[in-house]
């Protein structure tokens, strides 16, 4: 049982980070009122890259370097067609999954055999070697990668940067209302490029993150729709940083909770009443691919209902989302 | 030729020469003062068809309150849009305290000491006041500020440009700026928290934090437009309170305004535009209201259409005790009673922003009414749906035809059937028979005197010019002979000769026995074409009357609450069988 | 020196540009592509002759194409349709699941001679999908949820209750694997001609209806003026709640349909991992019909025609087959840039000296 617990958080944690890593990108970039559904294309060519130069290179944190970078390229051409040439955001996102997805199976095939030294896991710096022996969450929490703690640190600065600082304070201005920032001198343009950029290396790393520690192999399509998941995080998390961590915990603490469902049973015993009922119910609940669909059914949830009962000036989405801007003064 | 007589003419004219000459010579002695800060000269500027300033002259003195009146149309948007930077003039300078400005953007405003309040608020509801005032001046954290004076970091390294650049975009430091801007709400009787969120505060409170955030800037001149279109009679009063502050201590202002109370409450100096031109600038003590009333809306009466009697029938509208909501939430009608007869054209005179706009929407069927009752053709359809007003015979001309007038990427037949594609005529149900729509568009077209259509199913609407767009949506709306028509500024921003055409077609409209309402902002309009005149003010009507018995200048005092404030005893509308008649 | 980018707007769309686009950007996107098999030491000329000479001359080639295309066209049809109204039904394939799902469970669990089983199981599978589709079209009509999010977010919830089902009560077969059981013959969508099924019927007669609705019906007129202007369609007595509804929910059921008559027609049995994808084909392939459902199906042979060629490009010279997604990806890619410059006119000036100051420009207002 207790085991089960530990490997239960750990799981949870290594999830989480993913998501968070993915979906701290995608926040900023909305924020600044900008979609982007590439997310999922820009992690695989993050893991592809990442991963090829490790191999090449030997070196893990050159492959995460050369994720980001990738993730950027591809957020690149995503700004350039949103805000330069103010095409559809959902079509080019849209696209830009296509592409990555293709880019990688395609010119990925040939390194499915490969196998490097990934991150290591190692104890958090400085404290964690005390704390690793607590019982039960000493080992999820104390012992990960590099890029576990990196996420968490990351989102700390994410969290601050946007609410602390003057150009978070521009970048949702410009996300909320891009005509009066335009009004107030801040620069709608190079703020958006700036923001899906982040968006894309962010998206980058979870890639990275992905090939080089979190499995440390590269198959097509790993990342197996966990750059949706991270759309529909910061959604669930109501565009808030902070809610973010507890989303992509949850949504992790599913993920591996539905790979353990099998040994798990809640089953009630045959003699508690409605047993007949509870029990095919609980099953049928607990399956792995119905579990699946948690993190989804409850962002679709969640957005249904901040919308239908926010009044409109309070609702958490940037008002500006989606919306292309362009100055209509001479 | 003139409706009024002769000897009211020359009286007319005569007085007018009067004004202008007082007030010329009022303006030359204006310039050479030493007191004044902003001077615009020959202000000049066009857009696509029409001239929105034709050389305008302006002067404001240092701390006083300079009201610029006039009606929608008139140039005071655009000429202050000019001032603030968002336009361009193509003729003209403008000077502060002597010195020639070049403003190619808000920011060459704000640096030179000019700052804008606008009607529609730009303000970021989910940000707090502080966050929305400090936006894009890139204050750094305390730390880093270089007029800190414990801070643990040396001026050197403060002070140095790569660390300011640094330090502005990657820290945001609220201390300082929160107690300026609390100190400067404290100065000037502002009642402001300022780390409340925006949405948490009323309308009252957003505007203020408006004027914070360009005072915050150290403007010399505040723009502020309209600024009561917003607020209540009493926020109204705490405004200008504050503005009696704003200009102790030294702050020049510019009022726009349509409101005659306002500018006898507040402003010191008024400039009239009219038409794109400065009509005259006064000092407020020494005009009445009727004068300026007369500068702003007066005009001569150079034609006029000839109008028939013609028999009224029974009422096909009557509207009790409406009140609505604009879209903001904020009550725009306050008790509206309005009955319109067969054959009957009522005038609703008013300057835009009355309670007209959603008055036309809540006949028409598009806007709810939150108490009160419509009924048409006998039949209440209060809060019923739109088809089902369209079903009952109503038409409507709305005042913005591409919000809700057409479909701008659709073709003309499209535009030209939106409300009668569902007629047998068309097909069979569910069937439509695209060619008879298609003859159909063309015999509007061809009716109505539509230009620029090359072909009913290919030239898109967009594409039309704004007169013959309008003709177009006229033409639809007439061509099916509804029992109740509402025409929402119809000719405005259209050309002269398809004014007269519009013009015509209501009368003939009217002659087949449609009810008319006209919502019109050009009082000559009014005066030809309406059988009876009621003037629209916050929300209500406060002033019946008729062509004949009409006095242009009292009309233009109740446009602008210049009125004694009474509800004037509604005229009873004559009873069926009476003829309205008209002088020729 | 300087040099300044000019972006104007174009009053008109020249007609070269107009027609030519679709056109142009399948070539641009072939041309781009061309890069990606040079890299893998493929002769690009030899491989697109594969592609298109296999696919349509020889007689393999041309079922297959007619097979594949069915699917294809119907879940163009379904992100189509929306597209007309203003929506974006970024869900076809979630509403494709849901009907291959429902159409199986009939065909696998009803007995009734084939002629009245197959109808049946379309019947099922529209009902599916459209009550999918419905979902996040009744957010929007009623409380303006976006339908993008909804309606992706329910495609993933498909998939695993596919995964699900044919895990578990749906799964039948020799073995344990995640597949249902082999279609009998009655569930067996009949052949039509030379091993196309009867699924390519359907498909052309739903372009067709599709193609009547806009052209030639009240409610076609509906949709096209509430695409264009919602506010002005509201004015003039036009439900816009009606039709968000219904072209969702019709749109989802031809997905729906394109899903069961791949299953029943082509597969023969339900496995799991049918994730062809073809709902997110599907989008582009409704921009490149934008206009008409007759193009929404060229559009779709077309692109069957790059799925299939695909594959004979993979057996004939290991590509992988993943090219057809760069292409696909590459179309809309370019699809999207053409549409900027059929708005907007792009000069480029280069300059001696200092740059002049520009003459104030002119635009107007209100």
């Amino acid at each position: 049982m207790v085991s089960f617990i530990a490997g239960l958080l750990d799981a949870t944690v290594q999830a989480a980070t993913v998501l968070l890593l993915a979906g701290m990108g995608e926040l900023i970039s909305e924020r600044a009122g900008v979609l982007n559904l590439g997310v999922e294309g820009m992690m695989l060519v993050g893991a592809l890259g990442g991963f090829i130069t490790t191999v090449v290179t030997g070196s893990h944190w050159l492959g995460f370097g050369v994720g980001i970078l990738l993730g950027m390229v591809l957020a690149l051409v995503h700004a350039f067609l949103c805000i330069t040439l103010k095409s559809n955001q959902v079509i080019s996102g849209v696209m830009l999954t296509l592409l990555g997805a293709g880019l990688t199976t395609f010119f990925g095939s040939g390194w499915v055999e490969e196998s490097i030294d990934g991150f290591p896991q190692m104890t958090l710096p400085l404290v964690g070697q005390y704390l690793v022996d607590i019982p039960v969450i000493g080992e999820a929490f104390f012992r990960s990668t590099a890029t576990d703690y990196l996420a968490l640190g990351l989102l700390v600065v994410v969290w601050y940067f946007l609410h602390h600082s003057n150009l978070g304070l521009e970048m949702i201005a410009v996300g909320e209302d891009p005509e009066m920032a335009d009004t107030m001198g801040v620069s709608v343009f190079r703020l958006r490029y700036l923001a899906v950029l982040i968006g894309g290396g962010f998206a980058g790393a979870a890639g990275a993150h992905l090939s080089l520690a979190f499995s440390q192999l590269w198959v097509p399509g790993m990342t197996a729709g966990r750059g949706w998941i991270a759309v529909a995080l910061v959604i669930f998390a109501q565009w808030r940083p902070r809610r973010m961590l507890l989303g992509a915990y949850l949504f992790g603490l599913l993920d591996a909770l539905r790979i353990r469902s099998q040994s798990i049973s809640l089953t009630v015993g045959p003699d508690t009443p409605l047993a007949g009922v509870i029990n095919p119910v609980v099953e049928f609940l607990m399956t792995p691919q119905i579990m699946g669909t948690y993190p989804y059914l409850a962002t679709i949830i969640v957005l249904a209902y901040a919308v239908i009962r926010t009044k409109s000036d309070q609702l958490a989405v940037p008002s500006a989302l989606l919306q292309s801007y362009s100055r209509e003064t001479d | 030729m003139s409706g009024i007589s002769l000897l009211d003419g020359e009286y007319h004219c005569l007085w007018k020469q009067l004004c202008h000459y007082i007030v010329d010579t009022r303006l030359r002695s204006d310039s050479m003062s030493e007191h004044t800060t902003l001077r615009m000269e020959g202000i000049r500027k066009e857009f696509p068809g029409v001239v929105a300033n034709d050389h305008v002259d302006l002067s404001v003195q240092r701390g006083e309150i300079h009201g610029l009146l006039g009606e929608n149309g008139a140039g005071k948007s655009t000429l202050m849009k000019i001032l603030y930077g968002l336009y361009s003039q193509d003729d003209g300078d403008i000077y502060l305290d002597g010195e020639r400005l070049d403003l190619g953007s808000p920011q060459d405003a704000i640096d030179a000491g000019i700052g804008m309040v606008h009607q529609h608020f730009m303000l970021i509801p989910r940000l707090t006041v502080a966050e929305n005032v400090v936006l894009g001046e890139r204050e750094p954290a305390t730390a880093f500020r270089s007029d800190a004076e414990d801070s643990w970091l040396p001026a050197a390294v403060r002070n140095n440009s790569l660390v300011q650049s640094l330090a502005g975009q990657f820290s945001l430091g609220l201390d300082v700026p929160e107690q300026r801007i609390q100190d400067l709400a404290d100065q000037y009787g502002f009642d402001i928290d300022v780390s409340a969120k925006i949405w948490e505060l009323d309308v009252g409170q957003q505007q203020r934090v408006e004027i914070l955030k360009a005072l915050y800037r150290d403007v010399d001149l505040l723009i502020l437009d309209e600024p009561t279109a917003v607020l209540t009679p009493t926020e109204a009063e705490r405004l200008f309170e504050s503005l009696e502050r704003l200009t102790d201590e030294g702050l020049s202002i510019i009022f726009i305004t349509h409101k005659l109370t306002e500018v006898d409450a507040i402003v010191d100096r008024v400039t009239v535009l009219r038409e794109g031109q400065n009509v005259g600038t006064a000092e407020v003590s020494s005009v009445s209201r009727a004068d300026l009333a007369e500068m702003m809306v007066g005009r001569e009466v150079l034609f006029e259409i000839d109008r028939e009697a013609v028999d009224l029938g029974d009422p096909v509208l009557r509207a009790r005790g409406v009140e609505a909501d604009d879209d903001r939430g904020i009550e725009a009608l306050s008790g509206v009673d309005l009955t319109v007869r067969q054959g009957e054209i009522v005038g609703i005179a008013g300057v835009s922003g009355n309670g007209q706009k959603e008055l036309a929407e809540v006949i028409a069927g598009i806007r709810d009414v939150t108490a009160g009752e419509i009924v048409v053709n006998g039949e209440d359809i209060t809060g019923a749906k739109p088809k089902t007003f369209v079903d009952s015979g109503v038409s409507f001309v709305p005042e913005d035809r591409l919000q809700y007038g057409c479909a701008e990427d659709l073709s003309v037949m499209h535009n030209a059937t939106m409300k009668d594609f569902r007629n047998d005529r068309f097909g069979d149900r569910p069937f439509l028979d695209y060619g008879e729509l298609q003859s159909y568009a063309e015999t509007l077209v061809e009716e109505f005197d539509v230009r620029g259509v090359s072909d009913v199913t290919e030239t898109e609407a967009g594409d039309l010019s704004g007169g013959n767009l309008q003709k177009l949506i006229l033409a639809r709306e007439i061509y099916r002979d509804p029992d109740l028509l509402i025409a929402n500024q119809p000719t405005r921003g259209v050309d002269v000769g398809a004014i007269e055409f519009i013009r015509e077609t209501l009368l003939e409209q009217r002659k087949a026995g449609t009810g008319i309402i006209l919502l019109s902002e050009d009082l000559d309009e009014i005066f030809d074409l309406s059988d009876r005149i009621l003037v629209a003010y916050e929300g209500e009507f406060v002033y019946e009357t008729t062509p004949a018995e009409a006095d242009r200048e009292r009309i233009g005092l109740e446009m602008t609450g210049g009125g004694d404030g009474e509800d004037e005893t509604v005229v009873s509308p004559p009873q069926s069988g009476v003829t309205q008649g008209s002088e020729s | 020196m300087n040099v300044a980018v000019n972006v104007d707007a174009r009053e008109d769309i020249p007609v070269w540009l107009a027609y030519g686009t679709p056109v142009f950007t399948v070539l641009a996107a072939l041309a781009v592509s061309a890069v990606a098999l040079v890299v893998l030491d493929v002769n690009p000329v030899a491989a697109y002759a594969t592609m298109f000479v296999d696919t349509l001359f020889t007689e393999f080639g041309l079922t297959e194409t007619l097979t594949k295309a069915v699917p294809l066209i119907l879940t163009g049809l379904a992100v189509y349709l929306p597209l007309k109204a203003g929506l974006f039904n970024i869900g076809a394939e979630g509403q494709l699941v849901a009907g291959a799902l429902a159409g199986t469970w009939i065909g696998l669990n009803v007995s009734l001679p084939g002629l009245a089983l197959v109808p049946l199981m379309f019947v099922a599978a529209a009902v599916a999908g459209g009550i999918w589709a419905g979902i996040p079209a009744y957010l929007r009509a009623r409380w303006d949820v976006n339908e993008i999010i909804t309606s992706l977010l329910l495609t993933f919830v498909a998939l695993e209750i596919q995964s699900y089902l044919l895990r578990g009560p749906m799964q039948g077969g020799t073995g344990n694997f995640p597949q249902s059981e082999r279609f009998s013959e009655a569930a067996t969508i009949p052949e039509l001609f030379g091993g196309v099924h009867a699924g390519l019927l359907v498909a052309v007669c739903m372009v067709v209806v599709t193609y009547v609705l806009m052209t030639r019906t009240r409610l076609g007129f509906e949709i096209t003026f509430v695409g264009s202007n919602d506010a002005a369609a509201q004015q003039a007595g036009m439900s816009k709640f009606y039709v968000y509804l219904l072209v969702f929910v019709v749109g989802g059921a031809f997905a729906a349909m394109g899903g069961i008559s791949e299953i029943a027609g082509a597969q023969g049995r339900y496995r799991a991992g049918f994730e062809p994808g073809y709902g997110f084909t599907a989008i582009p392939i409704a921009l490149l019909g934008r206009n008409s459902a007759i193009k929404v199906m060229l559009a779709g042979l077309f692109f069957a025609v790059l799925f299939v060629g695909g594959s004979s490009m993979e057996v004939a010279f290991g590509v992988p087959a993943a090219l057809v997604e760069i292409i696909q990806a590459l179309v809309i890619l370019f699809l999207i840039t053409a549409e900027f410059f059929k708005s907007y006119r792009v000069g480029i000036d280069v300059r001696r000296g200092p740059t002049e100051t520009p003459a104030r420009p002119q635009r107007g207002d209100d």
